[in-house]
């Protein structure tokens, strides 16, 4: 199981309450009966899915393997075509044209599962340095942003290091900062920590909380339930659309369709359902050893 | 676990601050030189020059002797080859080899203009990192663009094909583990059966390989590469008055080492 440390401390009191009212700015992620099938499959992989994500929200994603979680990364990434969609909009950028998939490669970072699979170049800096290369910066501009990025996710020892010597959690920290050298003004990570030891991933979700402050339209997916607790909004995907979307209380509130998904509860929460078998209910159920505590303190 | 080839042996020294084209062009021109010139005098001019540019190097013995071992059975061999069909006036004869002083010198010349080579060879990828000489060949390579050769593409796969090699090796490793675990022999049998043996390493390896390919050319267009753009670089190749004297010494070497 994930150690009670893994998951966000942030207090969910906030989100708990679901999204706070934003203000009437057209969201950065914004797809409405978005679809997409792979080559040769026989269902979609998304079928009709809406979502949208304002800047500063961060946004978890969960659902059970072959939900679409992936490929909805891929698609808000400008990385695949949409086989249809009624609006399809990342960044301003229209997802459905190939110019605007190009733009939107731009705007929207996606940091993928596994992080070996994602370094290019032969040391830490020339990786980091990699999407700026590509868009043809200046060395001296280069040479700034990568410092800056090192800085950021404690790499700066670690810049002339070969990917092949760094520990999982380096690798994963080298390749955010790849993703975020770039200029973003979205991100959506798919699964960053799902291939990462317990100290590994301590290291990413510290790195990813500190990505809150930047105003970034984070989308977050995961299969820990853990990493759930503290994001702004939930959205549950099952056969390729949105079954529930709202505060992280509510969807771990509803038993049914948690067993339905095959989701899985936080740590605290399937503590407090053990504990209920036994006479000791909850409500509402705890999702962190801290509100747990809080509960059990407050009424023995 | 790193290649022969990709030796490089990280340091701040004169010649390692050199630029990666300027040395590659040394170093060719030296070796065509060596191989056009066919006199002690003439081996000895471009040997002292390989020495200089050693101990300027700043590089461990130890390192330049890692590059001479695996070459010293071909060292060897040569000589050998030499020294017993060589023609000339033999001093001692057995069965069909004949002894000749001149068999002789011909073979420690050969024999010291590839050790020559590669002791030059040698400071070129010890005091140059693997990038930027890849970096300077796609560099030197550019007038091939007109024959729509696509030599920085090229010169990116050759970059991560450097950076995966340590990774497939310990790929390999687990694969080759798991497959003992379950019973597999690779170290008996004849060398057919060995290959054999192989072949159920190898296709895993291969599946793994192209899965790793699909997800890094992903990765690498979601951080906005596209085969054919204009890329800037990091460590943009820099070429100073220390290039320019390289250049001109080499000259000045090439040209005494063919006239002595």
């Amino acid at each position: 199981m994930t150690p009670p440390s893994a998951g966000p401390s942030e207090p969910s009191a906030e989100s708990v309450d679901g999204p706070t009212a934003p203000e009437p700015v057209a969201p950065l992620l914004d797809v409405r009966g978005l679809r997409y099938r792979y080559p040769g499959a026989s269902t979609d992989a998304l079928a009709g899915l809406d979502l949208s994500v304002a800047a500063g929200e961060f946004v978890a994603v969960v659902g059970a393997n072959g939900s679409g979680k992936s490929t909805l990364a891929r698609l808000l990434g400008g990385l695949e075509r949409p086989a249809g969609a009624s609006t399809a909009v990342a960044c301003s950028h229209d997802l459905l044209s190939e110019d605007g998939r190009m733009a939107a490669r731009r705007d929207v970072g996606v940091l993928f599962q596994n992080p070996e699979n994602q370094l290019v170049a032969e040391c830490v800096e020339d990786d980091v340095a990699f999407g700026l290369e590509n868009l043809a910066w200046a060395p001296e501009a280069i040479r700034a942003r990568v410092d800056e990025m090192l800085e950021r996710f404690w790499l700066t020892e670690l810049k002339t290091r070969e990917p092949h010597l760094l520990s999982g959690g380096q690798k994963q920290r080298t390749a955010l900062a790849g993703v975020l050298a770039v200029p973003r003004r979205a991100l959506v990570l798919d699964e960053p920590t799902a291939m990462l030891d317990p100290a590994g991933r301590d290291e990413v979700l510290e790195a990813v909380r500190g990505l809150r402050a930047g105003g970034l339209a984070v989308l977050y997916v995961t299969q820990e339930m853990d990493e759930v607790v503290g994001a702004d909004r939930v959205v549950a995907l099952e056969a390729g659309t949105v079954v529930y979307t709202g505060s992280v209380g509510g969807l771990f509130g509803d038993g049914a369709l948690v067993r339905r998904l095959g989701l899985g509860l936080p740590a605290a929460g399937e503590l407090a359902l053990e504990l209920a078998a036994v006479g000791r209910e909850f409500a509402p159920l705890p999702l962190t050893l801290d509100e747990m505590l809080v509960a059990l303190g407050g009424s023995s | 676990m790193k290649p022969a080839i990709a030796q490089y042996y990280p340091g701040d020294s004169v010649v390692h601050r050199l630029d990666a084209r300027a040395k590659f062009v040394a170093v060719t021109g030296l070796a065509i030189a060596l191989f056009v010139r066919d006199s002690f005098a003439g081996l000895a001019v471009f040997a002292a020059a390989g020495v200089i540019a050693y101990v300027l190097s700043g590089v461990p013995a130890a390192w330049f002797w890692r590059a001479f071992r695996p070459l010293l059975w071909l060292v060897g061999l040569t000589f050998l080859a030499q020294v017993l069909f060589a023609p000339g006036e033999p001093f001692f004869s057995f069965w069909i080899f004949h002894f000749s002083w001149a068999g002789l010198e011909f073979a420690a010349f050969l024999s010291l203009r590839l050790l020559v080579l590669v002791l030059i060879g040698s400071v070129l990828t010890l005091t140059t990192a693997p990038l930027a000489l890849t970096d300077g060949l796609a560099w030197l390579g550019r007038p091939l663009r007109r024959l729509r050769v696509p030599t920085d593409e090229l010169a990116l796969m050759v970059t991560i094909a450097l950076r995966f090699i340590p990774t497939l090796l310990v790929e390999l490793d687990q694969i080759m583990r798991a497959q003992r675990a379950r019973g597999a022999d690779f170290g008996s049998g004849g060398p057919i059966r060995r290959a054999k043996a192989l072949v159920p390493v190898l296709t895993p390896l291969f599946v793994l390989s192209f899965r790793r390919a699909d997800e890094l050319a992903l990765a690498m267009e979601a951080r906005c590469y596209r085969p054919g753009l204009v890329r800037t670089r990091l460590h943009p190749l820099r070429a100073g008055i220390g290039d320019a004297v390289l250049l001109g010494l080499t000259v000045v070497v090439i040209v005494a080492g063919l006239l002595v």
